[in-house]
């Protein structure tokens, strides 16, 4: 049973990621369900290291592109401010939504 | 991709994420990617260095007097340095072209790519889940009920087919096998509509409500029914029919020599018959009939899977589909363990499918004994015969029907007659005699 220590000393993900990282709008609970994804699936783990060693930006992409792909109405977030690194992703991000359609 | 099936659902979004990303990124010309690892570099370092001054800060506020200059000193220091960061990022970020149509069209094109296989990927797996996880589940009650697969079963089973040509194939062709199964059964009437449900409107004479009836009674109300009946609006009982539950058990005997492993008319033959195996699964686990494989081939090559009410764990179900024993054909192995098999209460009544693609012959000690058991035990023998006409005549001796096919293309017919096998209910058929 959960405790309210064991519930404080948790890593589950309480809030968005709110850094100026991820271009799609989503909520704690898109947070949670990547972050499912990646202790479930080994090769979306492999998949994060292995291209955030080419890009830096990479992990923060695929995330991005994971909810593109999981929620039910995917929108880029026009109005947040992302990093200048990470304005790339949008681009990417866009590209991709246009050709998934 | 979403449509594919990705939505909520976390495998068929981490495949699509991986085809899709790392194709982008190779599109990503080597220029782009090295000034966007340096602009992360530069704002990291940048955040980092401002983060260090601001503790220096804090930490001078409550040092001792000789450590406070020092600690300011490197407060200073530090915000410099991010200040220098902040300038590189700034010179990298102006030097990064955000508008380059080229480059956007290379990444559309890349992720397309990686989508198109990412799909191919994922239908493969929602085949393999469907057929092998007890899928292929509707609406209108087809195809058994599967449960709920767990992740790491899912990736389990994915992992497997996408290693197996052969389960792949399977996997592709057992929907389409499953789907006739599903509605031979449905389509099979034995138990008519005899309960009153509900009551609706329509022009069925046989149901009407006695009311309605009573209009033709009364010259000045015939009319009125008249009109009711022409527009399908006289009130009628809606009726269901109940079908019962625990129908005879199936014992389906698959030859697995190696001839099985050819094609014919382009589809191999042993995929076809464990084709037929998945079907007659699904109808199984909809009336909770056990279900009983025999693989057999040369002298000493015989297993048996058995699938109680047609259940079976992913993985279970895999092995059997899977395994071919790739010998020769002997047939008196599998029908003496037929003959064992239904000795057992649970396998009493049952209907006996056997696909094979020839035999040369069966012994008359066999022959005599499966037909005496054949007759206590109430079972009955259907032969498919693949490929050829060689054995057709031994096979007939055994069987109560001999189906033919010279080519695996042009199987509706079988496939229907074997699902309708499939479905028989030896009570039912009792009481009609």
């Amino acid at each position: 049973m959960a405790t309210m220590e064991t519930i404080e000393n948790s890593d589950i993900a309480t809030d968005a990621i709110a850094d100026g990282t991820q271009a799609l709008q989503h909520d704690a609970y898109d947070v949670q369900e990547f972050d499912r994804a990646v202790e479930t699936y080994q090769r979306l783990a492999v998949a994060v290291s292995s291209a955030g060693e080419k890009l830096r930006t990479a992990p923060a992409l695929i995330r991005d592109l994971f909810w593109s792909f999981h929620k039910r109405a995917p929108r880029i977030n026009e109005n947040v401010a992302l990093k200048p690194a990470f304005a790339v992703n949008r681009r990417i991000l866009e590209e991709i939504m246009s050709a998934a359609e | 991709m979403r449509e594919a099936g990705s939505i909520n659902d976390s495998m068929i979004s981490a495949i699509a994420t991986i085809g899709a990303c790392e194709r982008a990124i190779e599109a990503l010309d080597p220029n782009s990617r090295n000034q966007v690892n340096r602009l992360a570099a530069a704002n990291e370092a940048a955040e980092k260095l401002f983060g260090q001054a601001d503790v220096l800060d804090e930490l001078a506020s409550q040092a001792t007097a000789q450590q406070v200059e020092d600690l300011r000193k490197r407060a200073a220091r530090a915000r410099a340095a991010a200040r220098r960061q902040e300038r590189a990022a700034a010179e990298i970020e102006e030097s990064l072209d955000t508008d380059d149509d080229e480059r956007d069209r290379a990444i559309r094109l890349a992720a397309r790519q990686g989508m198109a296989e990412a799909l191919d990927e994922a239908e493969a797996i929602q085949n393999a889940i469907a057929a092998f996880g007890g899928g292929y589940s509707t609406s209108d009650g087809g195809g058994g009920m599967p449960r709920e697969m767990t992740a790491q079963e899912k990736i389990e089973l994915a992992m497997r087919v996408m290693r197996s040509p052969r389960l792949k194939l399977i996997a592709e062709m057992c929907g389409r096998f499953t789907r006739i199964a599903m509605s031979v059964q449905k389509s099979r009437v034995s138990h008519p509509p005899s309960e009153i449900t509900s009551i609706t409107i329509g022009n069925d004479l046989a149901h009407l409500l006695p009311s309605e009836v009573a209009l033709l009674g009364d010259p000045d109300l015939e009319d009125l029914f008249y009109l009711r009946f022409a527009e399908r609006r006289l009130l009628q009982y809606e009726l269901e029919g109940r079908e019962s539950e625990g129908r005879g058990p199936i014992i389906l005997a698959l030859d697995e020599s190696g001839s099985m492993s050819e094609p014919l008319g382009g589809v191999v033959k042993e995929a076809w018959s464990k084709s037929v195996m998945l079907g007659l699964m699904a109808i199984a686990r909809r009336q909770k009939r056990d279900l009983a494989v025999i693989h057999f081939s040369g002298p000493n090559q015989l297993r048996t899977s058995i699938f109680p009410k047609g259940e079976s764990a992913p993985l279970g179900l895999m092995d059997a589909v899977e395994f071919f024993f790739g010998g020769g054909t002997v047939f008196e192995p599998w029908m003496e363990e037929a003959v064992q098999l239904v000795d057992q209460d649970q396998f009493d009544r049952a209907d006996v499918i056997v696909v094979s693609d020839g035999l040369a012959s069966i012994s008359a000690r066999t022959e005599a004994e499966w037909w005496k058991r054949k007759a206590e035990r109430k079972m009955r023998c259907y032969g498919v015969l693949i490929g050829m006409e060689y054995g057709a005549e031994a096979l007939d001796r055994i069987s109560d029907a001999v189906m033919t096919l010279d080519d695996l293309k042009q199987d509706l017919d079988v496939l229907e007659t074997i699902f309708a096998i499939g479905g028989n209910d030896h009570a039912a058929d009792e009481r009609n005699l």
